[in-house]
């Protein structure tokens, strides 16, 4: 957060950007501070976001999807849908921006420690959990977690993101990693079906673990149920929300879900937490 | 001068005066049906018969519109955004109502959270801001501040509260702030301690005063307004009573509520551009806008008027104690009461809300507290 007002975004530059999807709809930008204290001042944990900032066109709200482990530099991806995200598309490698952050609670990985986690993705809600998963696996914390696992479902081959990541992780034996895609098609060699059927399949233990969830409405509506059938407690399933923000630290009133701001007690909550709330996302 | 003070109401403007002197004062002044502050002149005088100003002040600390940060869009400086600076300019706000000082120390609450969520422009107004205000000596059919927990001569959030006694004025010293005012006062005022056979019974008138108004009050259809049930259901259940369909019906979400309401704080952000410069301002917004809510991609969490009229109630009278330690996000000015081209009243709203609650069944109450 910039020390002058929570309102300034500190300067960024774009290092480097790439088209996720053939429809060019996801674009992955790398993010360098122009001042390196700023960047030294960014700390942030998996399951942060931050509002990007194109002037003259306003902000977005996007999760971080690099983790800390990984270096000063930033990464996003973008989906290209309103004003500000078409902005953020246009930019070119070296371009200037601003990033405002970093915001909102993020997923409590120090609380879970010597735990199972099982991260469940689906589309490109993966972003957060991504961030996550490299924190997780990275050798000053992965032996402080248990198994660990990953399910990951797309579409198709071609919308599913960080290939070149989960690839890696799949050539791991510490790391159980599942991707997905909806239907069979040519040269796809890993799974096929919806994550909740993977989910249903791996069928997770529930003692002492947690589970990350993101993705789109449908693939939460049928991953819960699998949780409850396997005995999983909603204070072991943590979900990432996103709602329509301003401010992004509380103040301007519009993403409240009851008495909460997905902006700042948020966007990560338990399920229980969001069985107490007005179903208002 | 640590007491409280009487001065002839003919000192009133000569004391305004000396404030002036190092401080931009604004007074009341009625214009035909409207009342608004405006800075203090001395050919205008200064007139105390006045019930509320049409419009909250929440303009002196949150303009309706107001520049974040600025940036040029093109050459080497493009994109880089500095912060507006913020203003120096020391102001007194005399004759603001009780109801709107609660209202601003309520929303201290909102704009100064904590370290990450404080915001600069509120809280450098606020700073640099006394608040001397006047007790309601008759208080409006509208109004409602013993039923939120204020009164007509309330002083909680004010520097100094005057009470208009007829041919004099009390002016009670509250924090440091208005005391360091009240030192400011020139001698030439002729001011009689509020002390001894004179002073005791001047606070004598006071009190009778303000036993008379909170009695007016008592007397209003209105009154005993409270939010007891509503606290004791969760939040859950408070948003699931079966009443909002039908308070909703003849809302027009047109937003005269929000606009005029001295708590709600809700705002926007927007760029704009004009050549080779831009500004990112804030603009106030209301929850009764579809837009407020809308996602970029369409979906928006409260789509129809029931969702977003429910969200103003249950902002004020469920979200705000739960976060404010019991504190309701409404000082009962009413203002909304007055302006709703509708005629929806908030008090009839919070007495279904309280007939709504006592009535629903009890599963579900006392869960909100595990959320926190």
């Amino acid at each position: 957060m910039n020390p002058a007002s929570p309102y300034l975004p500190l300067p960024v530059r774009l290092t480097k950007a790439r088209f996720d999807t053939p429809d060019k709809s996801l674009r992955t930008f790398g993010v360098a501070f122009e001042d390196p204290a700023h960047a030294a001042s960014f700390r942030y944990r998996p399951g942060q976001f931050a509002e990007l900032s194109v002037a003259g066109f306003g902000e977005a709200p996007i999760g971080i999807a690099s983790s800390p482990t990984e270096g000063p530099e930033l990464l996003f991806t973008v989906s290209r849908i309103g004003v500000v995200t078409s902005a953020l598309h246009a930019l070119e490698p070296g371009d200037r921006f601003g990033v405002r952050g970093p915001l909102g609670n993020g997923y409590p990985l120090a609380e879970l420690v010597g735990k199972d986690i099982v991260v469940v993705a689906g589309g490109y809600a993966v972003t957060t959990l991504r961030s996550a998963m490299v924190w997780l696996l990275d050798p000053a914390h992965r032996a402080h977690y248990g198994r660990i696992t990953f399910v990951y479902g797309a579409r198709s081959p071609e919308l599913l993101l960080y290939q070149d990541v989960w690839r890696q992780w799949m050539q791991r034996a510490d790391v159980d990693c599942r991707v997905t895609i909806d239907n069979a098609c040519q040269g796809w060699d890993c799974l096929v079906g919806f994550v909740p059927r993977v989910l249903k399949d791996l069928a997770p233990s529930p003692e002492n673990a947690a589970a990350l969830v993101c993705g789109p409405p449908a693939m939460i509506r049928f991953s819960l149920p699998v949780f409850e059938d396997l005995g999983w407690q909603p204070e072991q399933i943590f979900m990432s929300l996103e709602n329509r923000m301003k401010c992004g630290i509380g103040l301007c009133g519009r993403c409240n879900v009851g008495n909460r701001y997905v902006c700042k007690d948020g966007p990560v909550f338990t399920k229980a937490e969001l069985d107490r709330l007005p179903p208002e996302y | 001068m640590n007491d409280a003070m009487i001065f002839s109401r003919l000192d009133l403007p000569r004391i305004i005066a000396a404030w002036s002197a190092t401080r931009a004062v604004y007074v009341p002044a009625v214009s035909g049906a409207l009342t608004a502050f405006t800075l203090f002149d001395p050919e205008r005088g200064l007139s105390l018969d006045y019930g509320n100003s049409t419009l909250s002040p929440k303009p002196f600390f949150f303009p309706q519109t107001e520049c974040l940060l600025r940036f040029s869009t093109r050459g080497e400086d493009a994109g880089l955004a500095v912060a507006e600076p913020q203003g120096t300019q020391k102001r007194v706000i005399f004759g603001i109502r009780p109801c709107d000082a609660g209202a601003f120390s309520l929303l201290d609450r909102v704009f100064c959270q904590d370290k990450g969520s404080t915001d600069p422009s509120w809280a450098s107004r606020r700073a640099r801001t006394a608040l001397v205000g006047i007790g309601c000596n008759a208080p409006d059919a509208a109004c409602f501040c013993t039923s939120m927990g204020g009164g007509p001569h309330h002083a909680r959030g004010l520097d100094i509260l005057a009470t208009d006694l007829g041919d004099e004025v009390l002016l009670t010293p509250i924090t440091d702030k208005g005391r360091a005012l009240m030192a400011e006062i020139p001698a030439v005022a002729a001011a009689t301690p509020a002390r001894g056979a004179r002073g005791g019974t001047a606070l004598g008138r006071a009190e009778m005063l303000r036993i008379n108004a909170e009695a007016v009050m008592a007397r209003s259809p209105f009154s005993g307004l409270t939010l007891e049930a509503v606290a004791r259901r969760s939040q859950r259940t408070v948003h699931a009573l079966g009443i909002w369909a039908k308070i909703a019906e003849t809302c027009l979400n047109c937003g005269a509520c929000t606009f005029t309401c001295p708590t709600c704080h809700c705002f926007d952000i927007q760029d704009e551009t004009k050549g080779p410069s831009g500004r990112r301002v804030r603009n106030w917004d209301t929850c009764m806008s579809w837009l407020f809510t809308a996602h970029a991609s369409g979906h928006t969490p409260r789509p129809t008027k029931v969702e977003r009229v429910r969200q103003r109630f249950l902002h004020k009278f469920k979200y705000m104690p739960m976060n404010l330690d019991g504190r309701p996000g409404c000082v009962g000015c009413g203002r909304c009461v007055r302006q709703c081209p509708v005629n929806i009243d908030i008090r009839e709203v919070l007495r279904a809300m309280d007939v709504a609650c006592r009535a629903a069944p009890p599963s579900g109450a006392s869960r909100d507290e595990a959320v926190s």
